[in-house]
C-alpha cells in the first residue's frame, strides 16, 4: 500500500519530482489509479485549499502544490483517459469575463478544480457570451465558471446567463466570483452559485455539478 | 509631507491611464508615446479636478519605440502597434496598454537567467515594452539618458513651481515578476529564494537609481508601485523576506536625498501594517477600505500616526466609481475625521482611480476636502 500520507506532503510542500515517483510507483506496485488519484493527489490538494482558505498559505504555495499535482496528473491521465468511457470526468469550462483582463484568481480556481479532479476547461481572459456557448457545448460541460475583478465588467456576467437560457441550456449551471462579485450580486443576476475563493469555489462546484453528467 | 500638519489637506489621486485618455481625449498612441502630449494630459487632469500635487507615474515614454514599430492601426477599435518582431502593442481607449508577445516569445527559467544581465533573453520590443513601465535594466543614477525624463522634465518646467510633482519607480519585486511572470516569478520565490533573493537585489538597484534621479531632477517625492506585496498575493514571512529589506533599501536612499517616499501597495495589507513602517517609508497610499481591502481609518491611524504619513483612502470603486453624492460626503467626512488626529494625510482614492469613474464624483470630492479642512 503506498504510504499516500507521505504523497499528500510532498504534494503540499510543492515536490513535484517526489509526487511523481510516488505515483509511478503506486501503480507499479499494482494500485488502482482512480485510488491514487483520489488517495494521493485529490487529498493533498484538498488540505491546501483549506489552508488556504485560512491564510495559513498563501498564493506561491497554491502554485507549487497545484504544480506537483500536475506532475502526478501526468502520469495518470493516459491511464485515467483508457477508462474514459467509464468514468466521465465532470468537466468545467472557466473564463474571465469580456472586458476584463485579470486571470491570476481564475487560473487559482483552475488549479484547485484540476486539483479537485474535475477536467478543467480554461478559455482565458476577455471571453463573450458565445464563446462560453460554444466552448460549454464542446466540451459537455455540466458548470461554467466566470470570473470578473472589475465593477465594469461583472455585469457581462448576466449577458452570459441569459444567452445560456436563450440558447435552451439551463441545464448547465453557472458559477460565478472574482474580488468585486457578491454573494447577493450572483443572487441578483441569476446565477446557481458564487464561490468567495478558489477553494470556496471547488466545494460549490462539488455541491452542484450536475449529477446525471458526473 | 514631512509628518506636519499642512493648513489644509491637500488632495491628489493616482489616475488609472484610462481614466486620463477618456477625460482628455487625446488618442492612445499618441498618450503612450508622445512625451510633451502626457505632460500635458498631466497637467490637465490636475486643472479639472484641483489637485494639489501630480504623480508623474512614468518619468517619460521609451525614445525611439517607433523605430520598431512595422505598422500602425491607428483606427481600429484597440489601437495597435505592431513590432517588427511579431508582438504587439496595443494601446486600449479606455484603460492601459498591454503587450503582445510572439508566438516565439518564451520566458526564461530562474536559473536560466544572467544575474549580471537581466534582460539578455528579452526580445526588443519586450525591453522597450519594460521600459515604457519604468523597468529600466540601469543601476546608476547618472546612467540614464536624458530622454528618459521627457515627462517628468516637462512637467516640472511648466508647474513645478506651483505643484507638488512625485515621480514613481516600480517596486524591485515588482521588476522580478515582469521579468519571470507572474506565476513563475511566485513559485520562484520558493523554489529557490536565495537567487530569487539575489535577483531582486539587482533590480532594487534599477528601483534606486531611477528614484534617486527623479529626485535630482526636482521630483518633491517618490512613490513606490508595489502592488503584488499585500495578501492576495505574499504572506507576511514572505514580505518580511522579499519585499521588506528592498524597499528598506530603497527607502533609504531615496532619504538621503531628503525627499520623501511613500508605498503604493492595494488590496488586504492589514496584517502588515508594521512590516510596512519597518521598511523606513515616509508614507503609505492605498490602504484600502473592505471590501477591497481591509482597512478601517480609524484603526489604521491608532496604529500608524507618528510612524508614517497616510495617502488614502476613498473606496475606487465603491465610492468614486459607483457611489453618489451621498456616498461621497459620508466616506470623505468619515477619513477626514479620522485624518484630524493625524500628522500626515493626504486625502486619495485609495487605490488607483478607474477609467470611467465619473469626474463629477472626483470634483466633489475635492471641493469636500476643501470645505472640510480649510476651515
Ligand atoms: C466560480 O468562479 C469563480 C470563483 C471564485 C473566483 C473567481 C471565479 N475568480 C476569482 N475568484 C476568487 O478566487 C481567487 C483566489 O482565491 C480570488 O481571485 P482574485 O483575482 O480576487 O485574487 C487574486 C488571487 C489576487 N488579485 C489579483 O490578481 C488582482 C490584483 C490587482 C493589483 C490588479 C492586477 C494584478 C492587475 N490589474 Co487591476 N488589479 C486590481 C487588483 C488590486 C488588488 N490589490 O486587489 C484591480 C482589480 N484592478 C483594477 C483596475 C481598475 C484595473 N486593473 C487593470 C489591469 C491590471 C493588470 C493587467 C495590471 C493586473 C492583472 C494581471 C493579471 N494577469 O491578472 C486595468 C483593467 C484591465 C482589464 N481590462 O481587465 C485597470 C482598469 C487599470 C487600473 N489598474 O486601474 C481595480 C478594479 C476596480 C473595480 N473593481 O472595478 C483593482 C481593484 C485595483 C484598483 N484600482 O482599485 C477570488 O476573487
Amino acid at each position: 500500500m503506498p504510504d499516500y500520507a507521505l504523497m499528500n506532503q510532498f504534494l503540499y510542500e510543492g515536490k513535484a519530482p517526489k509526487v511523481e515517483e510516488m505515483t509511478r510507483e503506486a501503480l507499479a506496485e499494482g494500485s488502482d489509479v482512480e485510488e491514487v488519484l483520489q488517495e494521493g493527489l485529490i487529498a493533498g490538494m484538498s488540505v491546501v485549499g483549506e489552508d488556504f482558505k485560512r491564510n495559513r498559505i498563501y498564493v506561491p504555495q497554491v502554485l507549487i502544490a497545484a504544480r506537483a499535482m500536475k506532475a502526478g496528473m501526468a502520469v495518470l491521465k493516459p491511464l485515467l483517459m483508457k477508462q474514459g468511457a467509464e468514468t466521465s470526468t465532470a468537466t468545467i469550462v472557466m473564463g474571465t469575463v469580456k472586458g476584463d483582463l485579470h486571470d491570476i484568481g481564475k487560473n487559482l480556481v483552475c488549479m484547485m478544480g484540476e486539483g479537485a479532479g474535475f477536467k478543467m476547461v480554461d478559455l482565458g481572459v476577455d471571453q463573450s457570451a458565445e464563446s462560453f456557448l460554444q466552448a460549454a457545448r464542446e466540451h459537455g460541460a455540466g458548470i461554467v465558471g466566470m470570473s470578473a475583478l472589475l465593477t465594469t465588467t461583472m455585469p457581462y456576467m448576466k449577458v452570459v446567463i441569459d444567452a445560456f437560457r436563450e440558447a435552451g441550456m439551463d441545464h448547465v449551471k453557472i458559477c460565478v466570483g472574482g474580488a468585486p462579485v457578491s454573494e447577493m450580486f450572483a443572487d441578483e443576476i441569476g446565477a446557481d452559485g458564487y464561490g468567495v475563493d478558489a477553494t470556496d469555489a471547488v466545494d460549490l462546484f462539488k455541491s452542484i455539478y450536475p449529477k446525471d453528467s458526473q | 509631507m514631512n509628518g506636519q500638519r499642512p493648513k489644509r489637506t491637500p488632495v491628489m489621486c493616482q489616475l488609472a491611464n484610462g481614466h486620463t485618455i477618456i477625460n482628455t481625449g487625446v488618442h492612445p498612441i499618441d498618450y503612450f508615446t508622445d512625451n510633451d502630449l502626457w505632460a500635458d494630459c498631466l497637467i490637465r487632469m490636475r486643472e479639472l479636478y484641483d489637485f494639489d500635487g501630480i504623480l508623474c507615474h512614468k518619468p517619460g515614454r521609451v525614445h525611439g519605440i517607433m523605430d520598431q514599430v512595422e505598422r500602425t492601426d491607428y483606427d481600429a477599435d484597440i489601437p495597435t502597434l505592431f513590432m517588427d518582431d511579431g508582438s504587439r502593442i496595443e494601446c486600449t481607449r479606455d484603460d492601459d496598454v498591454y503587450y503582445k508577445p510572439s508566438a516565439e516569445f518564451v520566458r526564461p527559467a530562474l536559473d536560466e537567467l544572467d544575474l549580471d544581465n537581466l534582460l539578455s533573453w528579452a526580445p526588443k520590443s519586450f525591453i522597450a515594452f519594460q521600459a515604457s513601465k519604468a523597468t529600466l535594466p540601469i543601476s546608476d543614477p547618472d546612467g540614464f539618458e536624458e530622454h528618459v525624463f521627457g515627462t517628468l522634465d516637462r512637467v516640472i518646467d511648466r508647474v513645478g513651481d506651483d505643484y507638488s510633482v512625485h515621480g514613481e519607480v516600480r517596486a524591485p519585486f515588482d521588476h522580478f515578476l515582469n521579468i519571470l511572470g507572474m506565476e513563475e516569478g511566485l513559485m520562484a520565490l520558493l523554489d529557490d529564494p536565495e537567487r530569487s533573493l539575489k535577483i531582486i537585489d539587482r533590480t532594487t538597484d534599477w528601483s534606486i537609481a531611477l528614484a534617486v534621479a527623479q529626485i535630482r531632477r526636482g521630483a518633491e517625492a517618490i512613490k513606490i508601485s508595489s502592488p503584488f506585496a499585500g495578501s492576495g498575493f505574499l504572506s507576511p514571512d514572505m514580505y518580511e523576506e522579499f519585499i521588506l529589506p528592498f524597499e528598506g533599501r530603497l527607502a533609504k536612499a531615496v532619504l538621503e536625498e531628503g525627499k520623501p517616499i511613500y508605498t503604493h501597495t492595494c488590496g488586504a495589507i492589514g496584517d502588515r501594517l508594521d512590516l510596512l513602517c519597518r521598511t523606513g517609508v515616509s508614507g503609505i497610499e492605498c490602504l484600502d477600505p473592505p471590501p477591497l481591502g481591509d482597512i478601517d481609518i480609524n484603526e489604521a491611524i491608532q496604529s500608524l500616526n507618528g510612524r508614517i504619513f497616510i495617502k488614502g483612502n476613498v473606496d475606487p470603486v465603491n465610492t468614486l466609481l459607483r457611489g453618489d453624492a451621498a456616498k461621497i460626503k459620508e466616506d470623505v467626512t468619515y477619513i477626514l475625521g479620522a485624518a484630524e488626529k493625524m500628522d500626515g494625510f493626504i486625502l486619495s482614492s485609495a487605490c488607483s482611480v478607474a477609467p470611467p469613474a465619473p469626474p463629477d464624483n472626483m470634483k466633489y470630492m475635492v471641493e469636500l476636502c476643501r470645505e472640510i479642512t480649510d476651515q
